[in-house]
């Protein structure tokens, strides 16, 4: 086909990817339907775009998407706002709960007076990390924390706010609880399979069951630790590991 | 914007190409994620395409200013592997490795806006998202594309492409 202005690299590729502008479709396909050099083009390149393809495809890996899921969501929304009619309602419900119970304890000997003794106790007893217990009563009341039974996974435990430079301490755990211990004034929240925390300033230990998977640590919306089936995964910043955790500190800013 | 849909929607592409741009997985989670995460804390609307092409646009900005700074980094990691401490696909073959090896080669033969092009083309880009993600006139895109793909072909062949 001496003397045809034969049809360039770029349109035959936007013809054969169908992402060619409509006027130069037209032409493309007219020039084609009378070219046989340049239909012969554009199946090379549909050729070209097969290999090209399974090129792109061998650099591809599995990625955990149920982590990376929890992951972004803990760093879009780290804490659910609560609403002012849920908060009106528990400082109702507060109020109502504590003008039974004074009433109730203002009985001398009265049942109420102990069971109410009893879970006033348990809820102000900060929940002691053995670190903490074996420094004493002193160290004890410093922690604060969480737990949550987990039978079965998946389980997100979830720290967010961290200070720079924090040490967190995840340790292996036998049993199906889970928990979160760190300094007081740390806040808290569980769901199902799903613990967070914005700690206060100082250390923090993360118990996970050993049994438990998947599980994955999130750090600040960066996956720390993710455990499947197929073992486990660190990527966050290691301080120390052994068999029983590992030891991580949060980048200094 | 309903949360679990964007995300099934976006991410999975997202984390490929950035995987597929950088050639390290930790880097491609990490933008891709920042990037979702942008997006949901911005609050951005539209369709699920407008939304897409913002997060590829971002997560693309997020891999030029961290992950290139130091291309050694890869190349490091790959012969000298640290952290994390992953377990070896027993059934991933030495074919295999060559073929990636082979095709990260290529791929690394065009410059970065030619690598970003050609990846969002081939995650279903339309031009004129490609163009506006990466800065280029729309009317060049299809040009620059064709270029990039029959060097990345070229590369990865040693075939030498007449088109």
């Amino acid at each position: 086909m001496t003397g045809v202005d034969h049809l360039d690299e770029a349109l035959l590729t936007a013809l054969r990817d169908g992402v060619a502008a409509p006027a130069d479709e037209s032409r493309g396909r007219a020039h084609l339907d009378a070219c046989v050099e340049c239909r012969d083009r554009l199946a090379a390149l549909e050729q070209r775009r097969t290999t090209v393809a399974a090129g792109l495809a061998s650099l591809d890996t599995s990625f955990d998407l149920e982590s990376a899921r929890a992951a972004v969501r803990a760093g879009a929304f780290p804490f659910r706002k609560r609403t002012h009619r849920a908060a009106w309602a528990r400082a109702a419900g507060a109020v109502l709960f504590l003008g039974v119970a004074t009433a109730a304890a203002a009985l001398p000997r009265s049942p109420v007076r102990h069971w109410l003794s009893q879970i006033v106790h348990s809820r102000t007893t900060a929940v002691p990390a053995p670190d903490s217990q074996a420094a004493g009563p002193a160290a004890a009341a410093e922690t604060t924390g969480v737990r949550l039974d987990v039978p079965s996974g998946p389980l997100h435990v979830v720290l967010g706010d961290v200070t720079a430079g924090t040490e967190i301490n995840v340790r292996w755990v036998p049993g199906s609880e889970a928990a979160i211990l760190a300094p007081l004034g740390s806040r808290f929240t569980s769901a199902t399979g799903r613990l967070e925390a914005r700690p206060a300033p100082g250390p923090v230990r993360v118990e996970l069951p050993r049994g438990v998977v998947p599980t994955t640590l999130e750090v600040g919306g960066r996956v720390y630790l993710a455990r499947t089936l197929e073992g486990l995964t660190v990527s966050g910043p290691v301080v120390r590991r052994d068999d029983d955790g590992v030891v991580f500190r949060t980048p200094d800013r | 914007m309903e949360f679990d849909a964007t995300f099934d929607e976006i991410y999975p592409r997202l984390v490929r190409y950035c995987h597929r741009l950088t050639g390290d997985r930790d880097a491609a989670e990490d933008a891709a994620q920042e990037a979702m995460v942008r997006l949901f804390t911005h609050a951005v609307e539209g369709p699920v395409p407008a939304l897409r092409a913002w997060a590829f646009k971002t997560a693309t900005h997020l891999v030029r200013d961290r992950y290139r700074v130091d291309k050694n980094r890869r190349r490091l990691l790959q012969e000298r592997p640290v952290a994390p401490a992953r377990t070896e696909d027993p059934d991933r073959s030495l074919e295999r490795r060559e073929d990636e090896a082979r095709a990260r080669a290529a791929l690394e033969a065009l410059s970065p806006r030619d690598q970003e092009m050609l990846l969002m083309r081939f995650e279903g880009f339309s031009y004129k998202e490609i163009a506006g993600a990466v800065d280029v006139a729309s009317t060049s895109v299809g040009t620059l594309l064709a270029r990039a793909e029959r060097r990345f072909h070229q590369a990865l062949t040693g075939a030498e492409d007449e088109a």
